[in-house]
């Protein structure tokens, strides 16, 4: 794979943006504000918390394919991220724990990888959640 | 841009064109933003100024441009700190112990060059993990296992190399002592293979360690005299069936007779499986049990059994145990494991529980009974690898819960070695647990069961955390420093540390004034006289550092 096939202003750039908003209104509708022709190739949330429900929610009805995790990231990197990363595809968004995320950050810098954007939702939430983007850097 | 200690810009800008000559300019890292990646994620020194960090990074693909990076480095005298995948959380990731040095990123020699399934051994490139390794002997339906770590992101050779351990078969769970050959590029550039290795056209170097004359392979792990380029490991057959069981022991004495016959039993290969001791009645988990027990939160206890839990003493009472002799909680309660055809492990089993009945009351269970292969997707109902299966379960322990409701930003391991018996398990509860009250450590707060990775050695591996508030950490530190120190004067080592540990441990290693110390330093004059290797790995200093470093 290509390092360098990533360049700024594409889609991860994009997707930062609409990250933040998404991750600005977790609780409640989290749909408006999103560049409408930035898709990434999987939005993850973790099925146990409302907020990340609530993310879940707003991409699905943008049409992005949606994957739960319950903590533990080992199905979805085997199944699905790896895959995609080890050809270079696939920004990746999701709304996870720092922990979760700590680990796909890990992963992802194998194949070279990065976390883009992270950012914690508002609103006091009893765990710590992480809105977070990576893509290819 | 940063620059490498004791480096010119000059002749790092140098260098970096000599790099990207060998590497291409796509698989060298010097922006801050890139070598983010490389600090350690669980860094005690979290945020402050003495956090260890790297000046660059690069990234080679082959056995030939290490040399040739190796050789650059040399002439431009660049200290390089090698990582395999840099997945060593809490022993130090992929942070240098030289603040400064450039990083030497092995993932991308990620081939696995054979697995040879009727001789059960593999030969691997240190960017290989465990997940790999795994799913190429799964892709191809071969009859081997690996042992793994948990987690089992990290590299095969270099879990090995910092001599790690995992959760299967005795022979196989030591990841060191399981390989067999090695390929190593010296710190001038050479070529070195080790064991049979070492005859050009070898066909036994995954099939006879120690080749002929001495048998160097050890110095290459925990150290910094070459970069491992090739090993071969040992890989267990695939079993025909797996037996968990547990032996239950009421009494608080009974400790010492259930470690003396589970002694007697794993060296007399009655059972060969990743022995695990728990004790219900005191709510420690075995090993195995921890991911259920931090997912789930750990089992509800009356309101007797947690006023009893209040007035134990180094893991004693008396009212406790007859609490639990009453309501049938077991004390102690040992997993054992066993590998092999149904009728063999049963076999075994039958010795073991004759052998453990000579502790009165001693009570037996089969917990898991199975038939291999298991469905792999079945394989998370189990502890995985224990299977053989890699995961990354185990980053639930320490996640956000309702009984874990402040995680920690990271944990340093404490992992001192203590003799293979009940007393020792109880002296050592008694001096750590006085030390870390004395030091307010969060260690030993409780009374704490040793994990059995080693056949013949107990040792504790216990997370002290690495937490947002800088003061902490400091304490938490120089604590953990005086642990070592309180250790060491009851003839209890580290077995592997973070770098910001390394000296203190090594120091505990001071028979004869430190000679051992001295031969390793003795031994990096003559094959690294740049000190361009891993600087400070394992607190061996080039000599043109130790003034001021050691």
């Amino acid at each position: 794979m290509n390092r360098r096939d990533f360049v700024w202003g594409s889609t991860a750039a994009a997707a930062g943006v609409g990250l933040a908003t998404l991750a600005r209104t977790a609780i409640g509708d989290p749909a408006s504000g999103w560049p409408g022709t930035a898709r990434p190739g999987a939005a993850v949330f973790d099925a146990r918390f409302d907020a990340s429900r609530a993310f879940a929610a707003g991409a699905r009805r943008r049409g992005w394919p949606v994957h739960a995790i319950e903590g533990d990231v080992t199905a979805l990197w085997l199944d699905e991220l790896r895959p995609r990363w080890a050809t270079g595809d696939a920004t990746v968004v999701g709304m996870t724990t720092e922990r979760s995320l700590l680990c796909l950050e890990q992963l992802a810098w194998d194949q070279w990888m990065r976390v883009v954007t992270r950012r914690a939702p508002r609103g006091g939430l009893a765990h710590s959640l992480v809105a977070w983007v990576i893509a290819p850097g | 841009m940063r620059v490498p200690p004791g480096v010119t810009q000059a002749d790092y800008a140098k260098a970096l064109g000599e790099f990207e000559r060998i590497v291409g300019r796509d698989w060298i890292f010097t922006s801050d933003a890139d070598l983010d990646l490389y600090r350690d994620a669980y860094s005690p020194f979290l945020n402050e100024p003495e956090e260890l960090k790297a000046s660059g990074a690069l990234a080679p693909d082959s056995t030939a441009q290490v040399q040739e990076i190796v050789r650059i480095a040399n002439r431009y005298r660049i200290p390089l700190y090698t990582i395999s995948t840099g997945k060593n959380l809490g022993y130090g990731g992929s942070a240098p112990p030289y603040s400064g040095s450039v990083v030497l990123d092995l993932k991308r020699m990620n081939r696995i060059l054979e697995v040879n399934e009727p001789n059960a051994y593999a030969l691997v490139e240190p960017g290989v993990s465990y997940f790999d390794l795994y799913r190429y002997i799964q892709e191809r339906k071969l009859k081997v296992w690996i042992d793994t770590p948990d987690p089992g992101w990290g590299s095969v050779v270099g879990n090995a190399l910092d001599r790690g351990g995992g959760y299967t078969a005795a022979k196989y769970r030591n990841h060191f002592d399981s390989h067999c050959g090695m390929e190593i590029v010296l710190p001038s550039g050479e070529l070195l293979r080790t064991g049979m290795g070492a005859i050009p056209n070898a066909t036994t170097w995954q099939q006879y360690k120690t080749g002929c004359g001495p048998w160097l392979d050890g110095i290459f792990s925990q150290s910094n005299y070459g970069i491992v380029t090739k090993m071969g490991f040992w890989l267990m057959p695939e079993p025909e069936a797996y037996l968990r069981c547990t032996v239950a022991a009421e009494r608080f004495e009974d400790l010492s007779p259930l470690v003396e016959t589970l002694n007697y039993c794993e060296n007399s290969r009655i059972t060969s499986g990743f022995p695990d001791l728990s004790s219900p009645l005191l709510g420690y988990p075995p090993i195995g049990q921890v991911q259920l027990f931090m997912e789930n939160g750990p089992p509800a206890l009356d309101n007797e059994h947690r006023a009893l839990l209040g007035g134990v003493k180094l893991g004693y009472s008396a009212e406790l145990e007859s609490y639990g002799i009453r309501k049938r909680i077991p004390y102690w309660e040992l997993w054992l494991s066993f590998y092999g055809p149904m009728e063999v492990v049963e076999a075994q089993w039958s010795a073991a529980q004759r052998h453990f009945s000579k502790i009165r009351g001693a009570r037996f269970r089969i917990v898991d009974q199975l038939k291999l292969p298991i469905d792999p997707a079945k394989a998370s109902d189990y502890h995985e690898p224990e299977l053989g299966v890699p995961s990354l379960r185990a980053f639930s322990i320490g996640a956000r819960t309702p009984w874990n409701p402040t995680p920690s930003k990271g944990h340093m391991w404490f992992s001192p070695i203590i003799p293979r018996n009940g007393a020792a398990i109880i002296e050592a509860n008694r001096v750590f647990s006085e030390a870390a009250r004395a030091l307010e450590m969060p260690l030993f707060q409780t009374f704490c069961l040793p994990a059995c990775f080693w056949e013949r050695a107990f040792v504790f591996i216990l997370a002290t955390p690495v937490t947002e508030d800088p003061a902490t950490n400091r304490r938490y530190r120089e604590g953990f420093k005086q642990l070592i120190k309180i250790g060491g004067e009851h003839g209890w080592g580290e077995y592997r540390t973070a770098p910001v540990f390394q000296k203190p441990v090594m120091d505990v290693y001071s028979f004869g004034d430190h000679a051992l110390h001295r031969l390793h330093e003795t031994l990096k004059d003559a094959i690294d006289p740049n000190g361009i290797l891993s600087a400070g790995r394992y607190a061996i200093w080039p000599k043109h550092l130790r003034g001021t470093q050691r």
